[in-house]
């Protein structure tokens, strides 16, 4: 088995392990890190759960390898609150419209949501669907998931 | 049989409940902080991978694990015979002696993807690995994978020790079928294929589970949505029910049915046993699709009608044939309850239902939301749609013409199934003012004048709910099974904090929403100070599982009375503790006073320390302390099937009329939405955003089975649609934006009046669209009577 | 769904790529975005001892834009070619495909080239290589070599990059249009779902001489119809050759459906693909045709 010491920032914190080449960049925060707020729902790159933010940008963390990721930047589900239990505006958002039912792509939706609002403030219900095109939820059928957006969209996304 | 209904709902207008409220659980999701099986983690947990089948039917002649066995991390493998000799099989709710079904294959493997060998390793990964190094040796038989075919007597035997393939066959007749049918002026006869798809969660079927030999307790915890869940690891492993502990304060990402794992959570509490070590099994997505046994109903309709020139249906015949892959379970029961429901929302006099089981070489089939309902309802309302069709008139007014009507509630249906209550054309009246029907119509045909293809379709929809699972009685008379409960335990603190403990797992209904609002009703306090946990399976109560649109009516019935009883109490420590009858006395807010005087009152928090902490205070005789466990039949159950197969099936009865518009692209046969419009009716609404998520997601899973989602299987029994880039699921995209409108006609066999949703947006929606298709194929002399329906079908149909 | 244990090396040269797959004797792959890569490794369809990962090497991330050519490196993201007013400006035909590929967050991570040399037969950036005759650079323990995309792709999934070579990039020659003359482009894709590989895709790219009313250059082709992207030399005789070329599009739509020979699978039968990709011929034809004419359509 071949292991490789990597680097990363996660959530803001420096994170030093070894690892063996293998290892999805999803396990490793999930089993590694303990961060399970990302999820693991296809492992070949189809329904969205386990997307993080790579050096910035949304990507599927289970058809990427943790090595590939060693000096990288990066941010889950879990670094979307300012203190792990403050909601921010986004989140809190998700809670007031009820854009989920039982959670499990809710993190992914969440971080391709982050990354939209960022770039694009006040999307039209068409350019949420659009970034969101990727993230398959089996609970909800999206519309209030599409009203958490727009709702986080008119509070002032800040992060 | 109807019972009697509970007391009446409070008189004034509700504080919480039908008003909006963030629903409790969606906190901890959101903040990555849901707890799923497969985030559990234990000391020494060991991982399962599996070696699945090669091929849809064959002797397994050898199987070799030497390689495998020597991999590091490797702490054992486990073929079937060494499982099968240890364990008994798992359940089957048809009377079929001679079908077995181990979590293993034995010596034969009867579907492609069929579980043969599992390994457990310190690793997932290196589970694989060795799974890659096992040797399994096959002869490879003959298989059957035509459900009709199944149905020779010639065909390959899938259970040789069955007397055929066909494992269950049924005619039931309700009424006066034959001579209705003779006295028709017409009758047309049509057959429907609703094809093999399921519900498919993100989350796949996890299970951990660890045997302590130190109590003898085995621990559970999984992602389950399943009734007997306990009972059947139980039962299979030959530990005593109050040895087996299944955890339910897992979070279940997603189930609609099908995240039932009996096999998962006996083979995984096997091993954990057998090796002495706790033990996770995360079925990979290719375990899951292949030989997770989690496919969906795979039906055959043959349906006719016989009605009059004004369209109205005074017959049905249906005979439906159910292929259940190699292994049934207790999805053949999914023919079974629609029965309370099989007229769906119209006055037809007599029904003929003959349901036939049959067995093939394909992955077993497994509840899917609706159990049933959802394939027998596009039927039905394609019927209608052919119908309306052939007499002339439009889709919607052939269910107007034929609806049951306000004033003819209760309603029995030939089947034996007392309606509890509906407004069948003021809800289809308001889906058709929500979608501006008139204008929708002018849109098509100015559509079709320029050449595009456009059509409108409608589906009205029975959503029963309550779950009385009597259809196990009705499809196997050797189960008497008629209690079908649930239950709610509350508690108040020596500090006045309330908690109740539901004994279910959740899955995104919002159970913990439910209960905490009407808590907050009854007690008059404020929900979000209402803590409710899910209590084990030796902690909680007797349960019938979160299925069938059932827990709004049944653990809301519990909950209420559970919340009555501990007022009722309270307010009897109150009343002694102020020298005054309990009559005398009144809740006024959260303090009990004497009836229409001023002055002397006891608060919550004081009756809460009398009852907790001073003992010489109490009514005398009185329990100390404040809690209560109220449990609850399943309203209008405790009755068996006639001999005739009459029984009333669930008690509460949700109603929904849904309008779809599309246009098809001519060149390519592509559906778009151009509307969708709907009203339904769950009666009492408890809260507003849960409800319209449950009517969504619904409508979601619909479009999926009307339009992408099938197992396909090629020639050999190989399932070539085994990811998801093959089985495709509605995104974004798919989707279309829904406009909703609510009615509430309530129940009189619920405290509040409450109904059941979770189900009755799949029940509807791929009729509504299939309808809608048909409406635009007509021009061209077409329709399909199919699902999921496919451009390349389309197209066809067009040139 | 764990992948077999592979060793990994990110190299900072091509020099070192190359060697480090020299090393494992064909049992090396590259890896740039993974988008298709990984998959095949998590379900061990790809089971490679070692994984070469190409996404250090500076070179490779770079547009570069010369007169008559635009040159795309290896880990040039397909993100980055959509937000590109180079890509926008002289490849307009493959602004016009990145939007049908995958999703936004696939093309965060998946790269040009690498679709164009994995070679799925549905895909939509080796139809574009097709059509504009690109060049794919390969670079081997025996040295460079630049292979034209018409002697690239050799049958399904099969292309003429061995087991020990890097495609460092693609070029894509782009002629500046003459004065007078516009350039009007358009990919049409038919899917089951937004982001699906095609079932059958058209692109089709005009170069209109404004003033003489003539066509000077046409580019057309079909992806999902054969093992390859099919050019469809003889339509662009057909355009080329026709006083009123729009009148003509219709005829080369159907002379198109006569040409392929599509194959039946899960997802379409032969007969849909052979109707499919004419209507979509045609109505790119139709649509390249319009936005030649006219400016900013392309908006």
């Amino acid at each position: 088995m071949s292991r490789h010491d990597i680097t990363m920032i996660v959530n803001g914190k420096r994170i030093e392990r070894s690892v063996p080449a293998r290892r999805s960049l999803a396990d490793f925060l999930r089993d590694d890190l303990q961060l399970t707020g990302t999820h693991l729902g296809c492992e070949h790159g189809i329904c969205g759960a386990c997307t993080v933010h790579l050096d910035g940008v949304p990507v599927r963390s289970c058809i990427l390898y943790a090595v590939q990721a060693d000096g990288a930047e990066v941010t889950t589900v879990e670094g979307l609150s300012p203190d792990g239990t403050t909601l921010s505006p986004l989140q809190d958002a998700f809670v007031s419209c009820h854009g989920l039912q039982c959670g499990f792509c809710t993190p992914g939706m969440l971080m391709a949501a982050t990354a939209l609002l960022r770039e694009n403030p006040h999307p039209t219900d068409a350019e949420i669907r659009d970034e969101l095109g990727g993230n398959i939820c089996r609970c909800t059928g999206y519309q209030q998931i599409v009203e958490s957006v727009q709702q986080a969209a008119r509070e002032g996304f800040v992060r | 049989m109807i019972v009697a209904p509970p007391p009446a709902t409070e008189p004034r207008a509700h504080r919480f409940i039908g008003k909006k409220r963030r629903p409790v659980e969606d906190r901890r999701f959101v903040l990555g902080r849901g707890r799923y099986a497969a985030d559990i983690t234990l000391p020494h947990l060991h991982h399962v991978a599996i070696v699945p089948s090669q091929y849809a039917h064959a002797r397994i002649t050898a199987i070799d694990v030497s390689a495998a066995l020597a991999v590091p991390g490797v702490l054992g493998i486990l073929t079937g015979p060494e499982l099968r000799a240890k364990t008994k099989p798992l359940r089957q709710y048809l009377d079929i002696p001679g079908v077995e079904w181990f979590p293993l294959a034995g010596d034969v493997a009867r579907y492609a993807g069929e579980w043969v060998v599992a390994i457990v390793a310190t690793e997932r990964a290196i589970a694989e690995d060795a799974a890659d190094l096992v040797a399994v040796s096959y002869e490879p038989l003959p298989a059957v994978l035509d459900p009709e075919a199944a149905m020779d007597a010639d065909s390959p035997p899938v259970h040789p020790s069955h007397p055929s393939n066909i494992l269950y066959q049924r005619t039931f007749v309700w009424g006066p079928v034959d001579a209705d049918f003779a006295a028709a002026p017409r009758t047309l006869k049509t057959r429907y294929r609703w094809h093999r798809s399921a519900t498919v969660p993100i989350e796949t079927f996890s299970v951990t589970a660890s045997w302590e030999p130190g109590t003898s307790m085995l621990d559970v915890w999984a992602s389950v949505q399943m009734p007997q869940f306990p009972e059947q690891i139980a039962e299979a492993l030959s530990i005593p029910l109050n040895g087996v502990r299944v955890h339910f304060d897992v979070d279940v990402g997603g189930s609609y049915g099908v995240k039932r794992g009996i096999k998962h959570g006996v083979l995984v509490s096997f091993l954990s046993r057998h090796f002495g070590v706790p033990v996770s099994f995360v079925e990979d997505r290719l375990e899951n699709m292949r030989g997770g046994d989690m496919h969906g109903p795979d039906r055959i309709f043959d349906v006719e009608a016989a009605y009059d020139d004004r369209g109205v249906v005074r017959s049905l015949r249906i005979r439906t044939i159910d292929d259940e892959g190699a292994y049934p379970g207790r999805s053949p029961l999914q023919m079974g309850k629609p029965v309370g429901a099989i007229v769906g929302a119209y006055a037809i006099a007599s029904v003929q239902y003959e349901a036939i089981a049959v067995t093939t070489n394909k992955a077993g089939q497994v509840a899917v939301r609706g159990f049933g309902q959802a394939p027998t309802n596009f039927a039905i309302e394609l019927t209608m749609d052919r119908v309306a069709r052939n007499v002339g008139i439009d889709s919607l007014e052939v269910r107007r013409r034929n609806f049951i009507q306000p004033e003819q509630f209760p309603y029995t249906i030939p089947s034996g199934t007392a309606y509890d209550s509906g407004d069948y054309p003021t809800v289809m009246a308001k889906a058709e003012a929500l979608a501006d029907y008139a204008a929708l119509r002018r849109w098509r045909d100015a559509a079709r004048a320029q050449g595009r293809v456009a059509g409108i379709g409608i589906a009205s929809c029975i959503e029963p709910g309550g779950g009385n699972a009597i259809f196990q009685a009705l499809f196997n008379d050797k189960d008497k099974t008629t209690t079908f409960p649930e239950g709610c335990q509350v508690k108040i603190d020596r500090t006045g904090t309330i908690s109740a403990q539901i004994g279910i797992s959740s899955s995104g209904q919002g159970h913990e929403t439910l209960v905490s609002t009407l808590l907050g009703e009854i007690f008059e306090v404020e929900p979000d100070e209402i803590r409710v946990i899910h209590a084990d399976s030796l902690a909680g109560l007797p349960s019938q599982s979160p299925v069938a649109s059932r827990m709004a009516i049944v653990l809301g019935d519990a909950t209420v009375g559970a919340a009555r009883r501990l007022k009722d109490r309270m307010l009897r420590i109150a009343a002694h503790d102020l020298g005054r009858a309990p009559e005398d006395c009144e809740w006024n807010g959260t303090s009990v006073r004497v009836a229409g005087a001023d002055g002397a009152e006891r608060t919550w928090l004081e009756i809460a320390r009398i009852a907790h902490l001073f003992y010489h205070r109490l009514v005398p005789g009185m329990e100390p302390g404040l809690q209560t466990q109220f449990v609850i039949e399943v309203p209008t159950g405790g009755t068996l099937p006639t001999a005739e197969g009459r029984v009333q099936m669930y008690p509460c009865h949700s109603f929904s009329a849904h309008v779809v518009a599309v246009e098809i692209d001519r060149g390519t046969g592509k559906v778009h939405f151009h509307k969708y419009a709907l009203a339904h009716d769950c009666g009492t609404v408890i809260n507003p955003d849960i409800v319209r998520g449950m009517v969504m997601g619904g409508i979601a899973h619909g479009i999926g089975a009307a339009l992408y989602e099938r197992f396909v299987y090629d020639d050999a029994g190989q399932l070539i649609t085994q990811t998801f880039a093959d089985y495709m699921m509605p995104t974004t995209h798919e989707v279309p934006h829904v406009d909703m409108i609510e009615h509430e006609t309530p129940s009189p066999f619920t405290s509040l009046g409450q109904k059941g949703v979770g189900e009755g947006g799949y029940m509807s929606t791929p009729a509504a669209v299939v309808g809608a298709i048909n409406d635009a194929l007509a021009p061209f002399g077409a329709r399909v009577d199919h699902a999921p329906v496919t451009p390349v079908d389309i197209l066809e149909c067009l040139q | 769904m764990k992948p077999v244990d592979f060793r990994y090396v990110r190299p900072l040269t091509l020099a070192d790529a190359i060697a480090a797959l020299s090393g494992a004797d064909g049992d090396g792959k590259i890896i740039a975005g993974g988008q298709s890569l990984g998959p095949l490794l998590n379900m061990r369809l790809a089971r490679p001892a070692l994984l070469v990962d190409v996404n250090a090497i500076p070179e490779f991330r770079n547009i570069d834009e010369n007169e008559d050519v635009i040159r795309i490196g290896a880990t040039v993201r397909q993100r980055e070619a959509e937000r590109s007013a180079i890509v926008a400006r002289r490849v307009p035909l493959m602004r016009d495909a990145l939007p049908h590929i995958g999703h936004t967050h696939t093309r965060n991570r998946g790269t040009i080239v690498g679709s164009i040399v994995h070679a799925d037969p549905s895909a939509e950036l080796p139809l574009v290589a097709v059509c504009l005759d690109a060049v794919v650079e390969i670079t081997g323990p025996g040295g460079s070599r630049d292979v034209a995309i018409a002697d690239f792709y050799l049958g399904y999934l099969a292309t003429d990059l061995a087991a020990d070579e890097v495609a460092p990039a693609v070029r894509f020659p782009v002629a500046a249009l003459p004065p007078d003359a516009r350039r009007g482009t358009a990919f049409l894709e038919m899917a089951r779902r937004e982001g699906d590989f095609a079932i059958v895709a058209a692109a089709a790219q005009i170069d209109v001489d404004l003033r003489a009313r003539r066509v000077i250059d046409v580019r057309l082709g079909l992806t999902g119809v054969a093992g390859a992207p099919f050019r469809f030399h003889a339509g662009e005789a057909m355009v080329r050759a026709a006083t009123d070329p729009q009148a003509a599009f219709a005829s080369v739509a159907r002379a198109a459906a006569e040409a392929i020979d599509p194959d039946s699978d899960l997802h379409a039968t032969a007969a849909y693909r052979r109707s499919v990709a004419a209507t979509l011929l045609e109505r790119a034809l139709d649509a390249a045709w319009l936005r030649a004419l006219v400016a900013d359509l392309h908006a």
